[in-house]
């Protein structure tokens, strides 16, 4: 695909990707496009391959076909890999390092920052999640909800273009769940790009801009979260928002 | 104690401590010798460990190949054979005349090395996944990922099973004594011949190593206590 036909706004062109894992089809030919600052919120019963899917763009997972483009290029294995940032349902803090630590780790290593510049960035970043008191903190001193917003902060550190969530309220208690999505809906409203895999039905409500239903590794149905939510399409997604609400 | 009872009704054995007060300062300085040796020793065990349990989870098979023939063959070999070939075989090999100091130092590392190579290789596979992934997302290369997220916390995770080969080696290092190295055991191999005394002079040296190993022991909890990271 030459990159001239790529709209100017397009962050994310995902064309026929699929992969296996020995035997198993997880990812049948999924194709879509993300455009720049567009949130893109993936449901879907688990085994649906919507982690599979958020895997492949982070690069964790080698694609047995298609491609994915990354602002008007292929995103392979020699891109950066810090282009597109994740964050996961296990947080993945290093407990080895305080808050501060974890967050300057990569930006003095990857993009060889200063010290402190990198400390000074690390600070904004932690007032961005509301956390600048917990920086000489150790993770195991925080709430799972605090741990999940130093990790927001932890990718945001090395300025992705895009950033990718899986799951990542799924391992928090309830009361935690909304700190944690303020956090991604605030990064939604400054124009990051975010592909989003979630079962909480508020944020695709309100800060989505579109919803995919992933179902046995094909996309069965997409669009406007209030056009999905009011009437959806397709029986499989009418039955699988049933049984979330 | 009950047979140190019988032996006394069977043969009535006069125990005459006295006779290894004059040779005091010699224990002392063997047992100088025999930290000499163990910290030595356990330090190049640590280095060759780290290095091996790298090499057998790296991507490249020949690596891996020399890792596991590495740690096969010195775990498979008993300690003393080592030490004797290193000491004899490679001065008569490759006619590199090594002292019975550095013959002791290098059988006594490599072998460690081979056990621990298994313990650090443990402590590096039992970081979970997750911390790999995050890693790589942030853009860190698997050299900075192996030394800045795996390595501090594995090391931790090691640290218990690394002080225990470190008590393990203080009393094994009294193999180097038939290298005639005077370590603690070469000491007490003297005192028995000079006085005849061996019941006394081997069961001083034994109250010693087990003071030794006993402290050392504890010194290294609060050493691990200090390093521990809570998840």
């Amino acid at each position: 695909m030459p990159e001239a036909d790529a709209p100017r706004d397009l962050m994310i062109r995902v064309v026929d990707l699929e992969k296996h894992f020995g035997d198993v089809q997880v990812l049948r030919g999924v194709s879509f496009d993300v455009a720049r600052g567009e949130v893109l919120v993936v449901i879907g019963p688990s085994g649906s391959g919507k982690t599979t899917l958020l895997r492949c763009l982070a690069r964790l997972e080698e694609p047995n076909g298609g491609e994915i483009w990354v602002d008007g290029s292929r995103f392979t294995g020699r891109t950066p890999r810090h282009t597109v940032g994740m964050v996961f349902q296990q947080f993945n803090l290093f407990p080895h390092l305080s808050v501060l630590d974890n967050i300057i780790l990569a930006p003095r290593l990857v993009r060889k920052l200063s010290r402190a510049n990198a400390v000074a960035e690390a600070r904004d970043l932690l007032r961005r999640v509301n956390l600048l008191e917990k920086a000489e903190a150790y993770p195991v001193q925080l709430s799972g909800g605090q741990q999940q917003r130093v990790a927001i902060a932890r990718s945001l550190a090395m300025q992705p273009k895009v950033m990718l969530f899986d799951e990542v309220t799924s391992a928090l208690d309830r009361e935690l769940v909304m700190e944690v999505l303020q956090v991604m809906k605030k990064l939604a409203e400054d124009g990051m790009t975010m592909v989003v895999v979630t079962h909480e039905l508020w944020f695709a409500r309100n800060v989505a801009d579109r919803l995919f239903l992933i179902d046995h590794g094909v996309v069965i149905e997409e669009g406007p979260p209030d056009r999905i939510f009011s009437a959806p399409r397709e029986e499989r997604t009418r039955r699988f928002l049933g049984e979330l609400l | 104690m009950s047979s140190l009872v019988f032996l006394q009704v069977a043969t009535p054995y006069t125990f005459r401590w006295n006779v290894l007060i004059p040779y005091l300062p010699a224990f002392a300085r063997g047992l100088l010798v025999t930290f000499q040796v163990s910290i030595v020793a356990e330090i190049v065990g640590i280095v060759l460990g780290l290095v091996a349990a790298l090499a057998r989870l790296s991507r490249w098979g020949g690596l891996q190949l020399a890792a596991i023939g590495y740690i096969d063959f010195f775990r498979g070999v008993p300690l003393l054979a080592t030490l004797v070939w290193f000491y004899y075989g490679v001065s008569l090999l490759f006619g590199i005349n090594f002292t019975a100091f550095s013959a002791g130092v290098a059988g006594l590392g490599i072998t460690y090395g081979a056990y621990l190579a298994e313990i650090f290789r443990a402590g590096i596979q039992a970081i979970p996944r997750g911390q790999n992934e995050a890693a790589h997302t942030l853009g860190l290369s698997s050299w900075q990922i192996m030394q800045h997220v795996i390595l501090p916390q594995a090391v931790r995770i090691a640290l218990p099973p690394i002080g225990n080969s470190f008590v393990s080696m203080l009393k094994d290092s009294s193999l180097i004594a038939v290298l005639a190295v005077t370590d603690l055991m070469r000491v007490g191999m003297i005192v028995a011949s000079d006085t005849f005394r061996a019941f006394e002079a081997y069961t001083f040296v034994a109250v010693v190593y087990y003071f030794a190993t006993v402290i050392v022991a504890r010194g290294l909890s609060l050493v691990e206590r200090r390093f521990a990271i809570s998840r």
